[in-house]
């Protein structure tokens, strides 16, 4: 039973004390943010069960970013995607890490309806974890270590890449 | 001189309402002329303006994490322009309870991800106090988020005190993960106090 990954924002996802409006069973509407469609279809990562992958992925995507920052993620069983009917079709994903790529899928024919009803079961079923800044940052060294992603596709600021290049060094010491 | 005073401010208003966008550049010539308590008021005030109006604007983005947006971009060109001065029209913003959570949380990030040593001391004091105090939890976690960027072991000692007081058991564990970094942190070789080098 392998998962797939979206890239979240946590804290859209929490359902607080402060929220009394809140009804029972359902999410923040912000959390919708996280689920831009385009065309009717969301990109996902395929992980695989025992998540040996799941650092890959992390690294690929942290990288093709702005800056390196905390790394947000649900994971939902494929199963359970399937059980909803909802979709994949294997896409090519756009990243320096060739192998990320092949682990590429974008959900398809999302309604309305099947939109919100993926959001409630990431929010009851799927795993919601964080990799936060100070992780995210040794994920992609290792990553660069092992020879995944190539440094010259980093597009973070020089003062970023000076940060991670002392982490290396600091690891290699 | 007092005629320049007044055109600094007027241009200084004029550029607010058109969203000119703000640089060091601009700083350096509207601070030049500024010698009386009054225009230093009155500066105060359009800056509060400016905040306000970047806070505002910032409700229609919406914010990934790791990607830069024009709320980041405005919001630290604010603050590397106009310093301490800016810092304290931001400070007053969080104060009034005015600030939309989403457009908080994003803020904190951005204030513990600038690299301005001249307004470290008014960030950290910020991120610190929303950890605290705020009664959102997204609003704590963007404040986490802002000091594990920050990477400061003076952020240590209030760390512990908002795991202690923390009600979200999924952002007490995240919080946790932070502290055991910043304990840790010449372990990880990820180094520290980076607005130093600034």
């Amino acid at each position: 039973m392998a998962y797939l990954l979206r890239k979240i924002r946590k804290n859209r996802w929490y359902k607080t004390e402060e929220l009394t409006w809140l009804p029972e069973n359902e999410l923040q509407a912000d959390a919708l943010d996280d689920l831009r469609t385009k065309s009717n279809e969301l990109s996902v990562f395929h992980i695989d069960q025992d998540t040996s992958n799941l650092n890959r992925v992390v690294a690929a995507l942290a990288i093709s970013f702005d800056d390196p920052s905390n790394f947000d993620f649900a994971l939902l069983n494929e199963e359970t995607m399937s059980e909803m009917g909802i979709k994949w079709k294997r896409s090519p994903g756009a990243l320096s890490d060739k192998e990320v790529n092949n682990w590429h899928s974008d959900l398809y024919e999302l309604s309305d309806s099947r939109l919100l009803e993926l959001a409630r079961t990431i929010k009851t079923k799927a795993i919601i974890e964080r990799r936060d800044y100070a992780e995210v940052l040794n994920i992609v060294a290792t990553s660069l270590g092992d020879g995944y992603i190539d440094r010259s596709k980093i597009r973070w600021k020089k003062r970023d890449l000076e940060d991670l290049d002392a982490l290396i060094a600091s690891q290699s010491n | 001189m007092r005629s320049q005073d007044s055109d600094s401010s007027t241009d200084l208003a004029s550029n607010l309402f058109r969203r000119v966008p703000i640089n060091a550049r601009t700083v350096n010539s509207y601070g030049e002329n500024i010698e009386s308590s009054t225009v230093e008021s009155s500066t105060s005030q359009l800056l509060a303006t400016q905040a306000t109006s970047i806070f505002i604007n910032a409700k229609e983005e919406i914010f990934e994490d790791g990607m830069e947006s024009e709320f980041s971009r405005n919001l630290s060109g604010f603050i590397v322009s106009y310093g301490q001065l800016a810092m304290e029209a931001v400070i007053d913003l969080f104060l009034s309870n005015s600030v939309n959570t989403e457009v908080a949380s994003e803020a904190l990030r951005i204030l513990g991800r600038l690299r301005h040593r001249a307004t470290y001391r008014e960030r950290l004091w910020l991120l610190e106090r929303c950890l605290l105090y705020s009664p959102f939890a997204r609003v704590r976690d963007g404040a986490l988020l802002g000091l594990s960027f920050a990477n400061d072991k003076l952020a240590i000692h209030p760390l512990k005190s908002a795991i202690e007081k923390e009600s979200v058991l999924e952002l007490r564990h995240d919080m946790e993960r932070v502290l055991t970094h910043l304990e840790g942190t010449n372990k990880d070789g990820i180094p520290t106090k980076k607005d130093s080098k600034e």
